[in-house]
């Protein structure tokens, strides 16, 4: 295949997860056809098979790093169905605490680090600066700083109720492990 | 001209590189002492741009994720020829990590469990004239240096972001540490735990209980409290996340320098409390550990002395 026809976009980045993008184009340089391609398999269904059930929210959250707390309260939540157990009022708050800190902080990444600096710094700007150092750079080291340092707390803040913020540890089926924090 | 670092990711979950951002407002102090000419996460370099680089450009290259498939070999070769230094960064990259599970099955296994009745990938497949590959997907599981040589360890499920500043100081400093060192203090756990003067001198439980079963107090040693914390058979350096959350701790950090085996040095931590010298209490005792394998070795079965399961 004559390289001017094939385009690869290897490895797509500023996500988690591995994949690839092969373009090939048709005589008048459009697009004939385009093939996304993920170039990775770790088998969590079958391996998470033969462990205890209470072990899947800490398993499962190894899906994703990026967004470990989704899998860690799916799995957790599977729980409480398994166990047929309503986690009390106090439990679901906290839960709720950590989900929506968890949501508030994985969009500000997606926005800053991730997706958004192709269209902050925008799409033709150089890849060195399509990242969250030239978002950085383009909206001041001032408003930079001040993300960094929300997200920081907001980090802080998930890892006071859910022991880790990369890989929580609370969920427990009809409840959380850390009822408060009287203490650390 | 700046240093220049690499980031990369194998069989992992992207938490590693996600830990790099986490150095929050340090992180901007990285990228003035470094160039980071690669960072999957965060950056939009590509495998061509590494290629093109001259052999050994890049001082250090931090690769995290165990080896499973044959591209994840590649690209780890492709690293190791352009840098000077190679990090095993995190425990996946260590010691195999939670994808180095499916060593409790094999390809077949795996594929058939995934794909189902579905379209299984291949090798090579082509349509209309168009040719695409994928990466051969290995039977096994293994750490990072399987397949390159590893200059140091960075351990953690993730590595905590202290740890991964000091690493990156410690590599730029004039003298680097001992070749082969993991880059974390060289003691158990218990020694950086909050509750580790509720750790009675002498350990030892009647029976255990898992997470779900109790409500475990907040003070107290979680194994003095029947809890299976595996902090005894762990290295130090995240202070004791999960044990402050409440929960045990399950050895994201691996062994000491001491340990050859993670696994064999934790089960023998957790088997030697137990208060009975009868064999039907003790086996009672262990019914509260359903999952050895999963339980001692979660992070750590690829570079076991066992390393996989026996297939049929
Ligand atoms: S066994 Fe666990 S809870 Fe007890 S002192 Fe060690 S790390 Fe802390
Ligand atoms: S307490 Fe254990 S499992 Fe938790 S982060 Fe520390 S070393 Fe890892």
């Amino acid at each position: 295949m004559d390289s001017a026809r094939r385009i690869t976009i290897n490895p797509i980045t500023r996500l988690e997860g591995h994949g690839k993008i092969e373009i090939f184009l048709n005589e008048q340089g459009g697009v004939d056809r385009a093939f996304f391609q993920v170039p990775e398999l770790r088998g969590f269904e079958k391996f998470a098979q033969g462990r205890p059930a209470e072990d899947m929210p800490q398993i499962t959250s190894r899906i994703c790093g990026v967004c470990p707390t989704a899998h860690h309260m799916a799995s957790t939540k599977a729980l409480d169905a398994l166990y047929q157990v309503t986690p009390p009022p106090a439990a679901r708050k906290i839960r709720e605490l950590v989900y929506s800190t968890f949501f508030v902080e994985d969009h500000a990444l997606h926005f800053y680090f991730l997706g958004g600096p192709d269209f902050v710094v925008g799409p033709q700007a150089p890849a060195a600066e399509r990242n969250v150092l030239g978002v950085i750079a383009k909206v001041g080291a001032e408003t930079g700083l001040k993300v960094i340092a929300m997200r920081r707390k907001l980090r802080e803040l998930m890892a006071l109720a859910a022991g880790k913020a990369a890989h929580p540890v609370f969920g427990l089926p009809g409840g959380v492990a850390l009822p408060s924090r009287a203490s650390r | 001209m700046k240093p220049k670092v690499a980031f990369y990711w194998c069989a992992s979950c992207g938490g590693c590189e996600e830990a790099v951002v986490d150095l929050d407002e340090e992180l901007l102090g990285v990228a003035d002492a470094v160039d980071i000419v690669f960072w999957p996460v965060a950056l939009d370099f590509k495998e061509k741009d590494v290629a093109a680089m001259p052999d050994g450009s890049i001082l250090a290259s931090f690769i995290n994720g165990a080896i499973r498939n044959s591209h994840q070999q590649e690209m780890a070769e492709l690293l190791r020829a352009k840098s000077l230094v190679v990090v095993a960064f995190g425990i996946c990259a260590q010691l195999g990590g939670i994808p180095g599970l499916a060593n409790l099955s094999d390809a077949k296994g795996i594929l058939a469990e995934v794909y189902r009745d579905g379209v299984t990938p291949a090798r090579r497949y082509s349509e209309n004239g168009y040719s695409l590959s994928l990466p051969e997907f290995f039977d096994t599981v293994v750490a990072l240096d399987r397949v390159i040589q590893v200059d140091y360890y960075l351990p953690g499920c993730p590595p905590t972001p202290n740890l991964i500043r000091d690493a990156v100081h410690a590599l730029l400093a004039p003298e680097l540490p001992p070749k082969g060192a993991v880059l974390a203090p060289d003691h158990a756990l218990c020694e950086q735990c909050p509750r580790k003067d509720s750790r009675p001198e002498k350990l030892l439980v009647k029976e255990f209980v898992r997470p779900h079963q109790v409500v475990a107090d907040q003070q107290t040693c979680l194994l003095a409290q029947g809890l299976v914390c595996l902090g005894p058979g762990t290295r130090a350096g995240c202070n004791a996340l999960c044990i402050r959350g409440n929960m045990p701790c399950t050895g994201c950090f691996g062994p000491t320098s001491r340990v050859r085996d993670y696994g064999a040095k934790a089960l023998s931590a957790i088997a030697s409390v137990i208060e009975s010298n009868d064999e039907s209490q003790i086996e009672r005792a262990l019914e509260a550990v359903p999952d050895p394998v999963g339980t001692f070795y979660r992070y750590s079965l690829p570079s076991s002395m066992l390393g996989r399961r026996r297939m049929e």
